[in-house]
């Protein structure tokens, strides 16, 4: 019994052909990946075409007697003509006067990059064929290739890379879990090349875990949500999980589908007391801010009115800090006495329009512009254009991205900063304790001298007047200290002294810190707000104004009879951070859009999509008819053959009867599962099937004996041995076994 | 096998048979006799031997086989394995009473380090009487000659015998006297036992058609040898009828004459040996000579086994005994028969697809 271990459908290296041929797809894949995002589609092709002919050569090369140190400096000699191809084809005034410049620079690209490819796979594929070990390169090398191409995509930039995300925003999907699947396929591939086992079955094992896995990250990420941004601004205290917070007011409004976030299923549940939620809302003093500088989106603002703010930035105010706490300001509690601070931050989303307490309202100073804030990232508290007087819940057109949205009313500062000179600051009706709480201070009576001389040096007619005293506080700041987001004051006793009296050099909690505590020590009152802070530019003439960690900012605030809590900033005129960048123009536009709940794209490219949608709804369908119709037709033709191989004994001449009828039987054995294996004769295979059908091995002899020149062939004798196969055949295999057989129409492809 | 074989002829296969063969075919009837008789013949030699030896059926087909092929054998095996045994009833079962020579039907020669080649060939002796010199035939000169234990002496002798075994003549002071046709060879040498033995180098080796490992017979076989107990088994094999030195060699020009060889046996036999010969295992491949040995061996088991074609079955069961000892494989690989069988396979393959072509 002879065992063929040389199965033909293996290559010489042994290894099966189905998988040379995917990893020549996977150098392909690899070498238009790498050169996508480098070179012109023209150089995309040719890199991936110059990476299999290279992968296909460095097989063969690995069977010479090449030694492995000599593919280095191959692989250097074949990219050193890789770029002298390029600068040939760029350069030569012969080859750009005959094809033209753009021409000869896209034919150069393609030279270049698909020589690269070639020496590139070349080495790559001999070495990874000499050792195994070489494959976790090639691994590499695709993860790389399709890291590089999503990494645009980080970052909420989800917009990112065009090529891929474009249209399916415009079809109405969500690109992130286009990327995802191409994430899951990468990783499949990946697994593939990097088992390539030679058993089967364990490969299949494998695959099937890798493919568990894959699953297990789609699904989480569907019933979990995508992974969160980074917690940006760090010792601002705006963001943070405020899921827990709000469960109860957010299980009010879901009913409504707006504002609340889609139920998630969490292990706590609704209705169960919402814990405690952790207090991120700390204004501490940090001595490296930098870490806040990410530019994560984590809110987009419409505007539904336009508005110039006179401070020259837009004010998004979440927090206020108020309390002195002996050390810095902290946000302010109810009093012994029941009377109430900062009343104007609202504290939780609204699940209902709500006015705001204490809020400026109306009045001359002011007027209203309404927004629309769409939360990409958890926050704490609302916060709004300050200052925010009406809140109320809005419709979520894409509760998967938007955790959270909201419509926002303020009353924005419509006069200019000069009309606000000689109104008085605080509220005459406030009681004593208020007034004392803010203007509570540090003892340091430093802060009041230095006060003083700030305001000695306004004019005569402003010397009295304390609006005139807080803006020449914070100018006096500006002109004298310096932003930096890198800073040494958080281990002094009082971080704001140690700033303000020493290098003068810090961020804007130092800033607001020092300009509130001067005020105070003049008996202004005055708090530190936070929130979001965003040059007007950054609109960029659209009405949407996306919000990034970066743009996190704590500024000082007055009390102003008559125009209630106003921004008061420092610009400082020495600054050794640039300012954060213009947030992504389309990215900014999208998401506008997308908050909106309307299409993306215009409507022409919606319309395009939706076309070569159809057509390719309908070529698709015409594809499959046509693959059904061949798989009937071959069907039907397997049918026939099958009919006719039974039938033909029956009919033809005698001198064929010998091969025709064992050919018959033969189809039977294939019927119920029993073939000759690949080079094991005849013989053997009827003495292996002797036990059970004794009568298929006469059947056999004859065959055999007619086919290599027996003299006579005894026909009569054949037949009754076929007759006596057939009955034992009916007597030992059961007639669904049979039946099976009968319906297989592939049967007489297995007999051999 | 109910039916008679070689019963009546298809005139289609006839006229290829013919003009296969360099002389003109005999006629078909004569042919057809032929070849039952001498399957006649062969079947009562083997029936005699199966007596003498028990539970060695498949030695004994292949000593059978090498026998009508005009082949040696090379048996390695155990001491006390019946080997003397078989050689000796095979040359008793040689009935020699026709032929002037009187040649002993068998002779035994144990090989030892200190043998000369002058006493196996024989020697020119002085004849004091008639004052010349006159031949004295060695134990060569025999119908069957067991050559027991041939890695046991040294080279000269070995290349003796086995130029007498190519040539069928061996040479004396410049006089060649011719061996008898029948002249067969069984050589044995043991497997373990190797300290102090001249093993057969690879060209030596070849001269051999077969090299057949025993293996211990079966228990029941054993039991059956006890049973005979107190009777030899030769004598209970003498009871049977023998066959003729003049039948045996009829029965070697029937094989090669009447028993057909289809032409793709012959690119099985060249492309088998040509991929053994690139297989990165085997160092040094078969012979063209081992393929021109193994045809008539093909058609002697066609024979033996009542058929009168050759078939694959014969090409798969000849073909690891054929190659075993002509290959020299590399170091690292044990099992010459498995490179054997894997190299066959495609050439099995090939000829089962060809039964069923049209």
């Amino acid at each position: 019994m002879s065992r063929a271990s040389r199965d033909p459908g293996r290559s010489e290296a042994g290894e099966p052909l189905i998988t040379t041929l995917a990893r020549l797809g996977v150098y392909a894949l690899t070498g238009a990946l790498l050169a996508y995002p480098l070179g012109r589609p023209g150089a995309t092709v040719a890199a991936a075409a110059g990476a299999v002919v290279g992968a296909a050569l460095g097989r063969w090369l690995a069977r010479t007697r090449l030694r492995s140190w000599a593919v280095g400096p191959l692989l250097v000699v074949g990219l050193a003509i890789a770029a002298g191809l390029r600068h040939l084809a760029v350069g030569s005034p012969s080859l750009s006067a005959a094809l033209g410049p753009a021409s000869a620079l896209r034919v150069g690209d393609a030279l270049a990059f698909g020589t690269g490819a070639f020496a590139s796979g070349l080495a790559l594929r001999t070495l990874s064929t000499r050792q195994r070990a070489w494959a976790l390169v090639e691994v590499l090398l695709l993860s790389f290739g399709v890291v590089q191409l999503t990494a645009a995509h980080r970052g909420g930039a989800i917009n990112r890379p065009f090529t891929v995300a474009d249209p399916i925003l415009a079809a109405g999907g969500d690109p992130t879990w286009a990327f995802l699947t191409l994430g899951g396929l990468g990783a499949l591939v990946v697994v593939l090349l990097l088992l390539s086992e030679r058993s089967f079955f364990r490969a299949l094992w494998h695959v099937a875990f890798a493919v568990g896995v894959i699953a297990l990250l789609v699904f989480g990420a569907r019933d979990f949500g995508m992974p969160q941004p980074p917690e940006g601004s760090p010792g601002l205290g705006l963001r943070g999980d405020a899921q827990a917070s709000d469960r109860g007011d957010a299980s009010g409004d879901q009913q409504r589908g707006g504002a609340a976030r889609p139920p998630d299923g969490r292990a706590d549940g609704k209705g169960t007391p919402p814990p405690t939620p952790p207090r991120s809302d700390d204004l501490e003093f940090r001595d490296d801010y930098s870490s806040s500088h990410d530019q994560v989106p984590v809110a987009v603002v419409l505007f539904h009115d336009d508005y110039d703010p006179p401070s020259g930035m837009y004010y998004f105010r979440e927090g206020a800090f108020s309390q002195y706490n002996g050390r810095r300001l902290v946000a302010a509690t109810t009093s012994t006495s029941g009377a109430r601070y900062d009343d104007d931050i609202a504290q939780t989303f609204p699940a209902q329009a709500t006015d705001v307490p204490d809020s400026p309202g109306g009045s001359t100073h002011r007027r209203f512009v309404d927004t629309t804030v769409a939360l990409l990232a958890d926050h704490i508290r609302p916060f709004g254009l300050a200052a925010p007087v009406e809140l109320g819940p809005a419709d979520n057109p894409d509760p998967r991205r938007f955790l959270r949205m909201y419509r926002v009313r303020s009353a924005v500062l419509a006069d200019d900063y000069h009309d606000m000179l000689g109104a008085q600051v605080g509220d005459p009706s406030w009681p004593r304790e208020v007034w004392d709480h803010y203007t509570e201070g540090p003892k340091d009576p430093r802060y009041h001298a230095l006060a003083v001389k700030m305001v000695s040096t306004l004019p005569d007619d402003l010397r009295d007047d304390d609006v005139a005293h807080a803006f020449a506080i914070v100018m006096w700041l500006g002109e004298h200290a310096t932003y930096s987001l890198k800073s040494n004051h958080a281990d002094a006793a009082d971080p704001t002294a140690d700033f303000l009296f020493g290098d003068l050099t810090g961020y804007c909690v130092h800033f607001a810190h020092a300009a509130v505590y001067l005020m105070r020590s003049l008996g202004i009152p005055s708090r530190v707000a936070t929130g979001y802070a965003v040059d007007p530019s950054a609109r960029q003439g659209g009405s949407a104004l996306l919000l990034s960690g970066a743009n996190g900012h704590a500024w000082p605030e007055i009390y102003v009879e008559g125009w209630g809590w106003t921004v008061l900033d420092v610009a400082p005129q020495h600054t050794v951070d640039a300012p954060p960048p213009a947030p992504d123009r389309d990215l900014q536009r999208l998401l506008g859009e997308l908050a909106r709940g309307k299409s993306t794209v215009p409507p022409d490219v919606t319309a395009d999509v939706q076309s070569a949608m159809a057509s390719v709804r309908l070529w698709a369908r015409r594809v499959g008819f046509a693959v059904l119709f061949a798989i009937l037709a071959v069907l039907i033709a397997a049918f026939v053959v099958k009919v006719w191989r039974r039938v033909a004994p029956a009919v033809v001449p005698e001198h064929r009867l010998p091969r025709v009828l064992y050919r018959a039987e033969l189809d039977r054995l294939a019927e119920v599962g029993l073939t000759r294996r690949r080079g094991e004769s005849r013989e053997s295979f009827a003495a292996r099937l002797e036990a059970a059908h004794p009568a298929f091995v006469g059947l056999t002899q004859a065959h055999v004996g007619a086919a290599f020149g027996a003299a006579h062939t005894d026909l009569s004798a054949m037949r009754s041995d076929a007759a006596r196969f057939r009955a034992d055949l009916r007597g030992r295999v059961p007639l669904w076994r049979r039946a099976l057989g009968w319906l297989d129409p592939s049967a007489w492809l297995r007999a051999r | 096998m109910t039916t008679t074989p070689f019963a009546s002829t298809h005139p289609a296969k006839a006229a290829a048979l013919g003009a296969d063969l360099p002389e003109p075919p005999p006629p078909a009837d004569q042919r057809r006799a032929a070849l039952a008789s001498a399957h006649a013949h062969v079947t009562r030699l083997r029936d005699r031997l199966r007596a003498a030896v028990r539970g060695r059926d498949e030695v004994i087909e292949l000593v059978l086989i090498a026998l009508l092929a005009d082949g040696h054998v090379l048996l390695e095996d155990y001491p006390g394995s019946g080997k003397t045994t078989l050689a000796r009833a095979l040359g008793m079962a040689i009935d020699d009473s026709q032929t002037v020579h009187g040649l002993a039907p068998f002779r035994r020669i144990q090989f030892t380090p200190d043998l000369l080649p002058s006493d196996i060939t024989g020697t020119n002796v002085f004849d004091v009487e008639r004052s010349t010199f006159e031949f004295r035939p060695g134990p060569i000169f025999a119908h069957v000659v067991l050559a027991d234990e041939i890695n046991r002496t040294s080279p000269k002798v070995q290349a003796a015998m086995l130029e007498a075994m190519a040539e069928k003549q061996v040479t004396i002071d410049n006089t060649s006297h011719p061996l008898d046709a029948l002249f067969f060879v069984i050589a044995t040498q043991n497997p373990l036992d190797i300290a102090g033995t001249y093993p057969l180098p690879a060209p030596q080796l070849d001269r051999f058609l077969f090299k057949v490992e025993m293996v211990h017979i079966a228990r029941e076989a054993e039991l059956e040898v006890l049973a005979q107990y107190p009777k030899p088994s030769l004598e209970l094999a003498a009871a049977l009828p023998g066959v003729s030195r003049a039948e045996l060699l009829g029965a070697r020009q029937a094989v090669r004459a009447g028993v057909y060889l289809a032409p793709v046996f012959h690119e099985a036999l060249v492309d088998l040996a040509r991929a053994l010969r690139s297989d990165p295992r085997v160092l040094q491949g078969a012979s063209t000579r081992a393929l021109v040995l193994t045809l008539p061996a093909l058609q002697a088991r066609a024979l033996l086994r009542g058929r009168d074609y050759v078939a694959p079955e014969d090409l798969e069961a000849l073909a690891p005994h054929v190659f075993r000892h002509r290959l020299e494989v590399g170091a690292g690989t044990r099992d010459v028969v498995e490179v054997v069988r894997e190299c066959l396979a495609p050439q099995l393959e090939r000829l089962a697809q060809q039964s069923l072509r049209a």
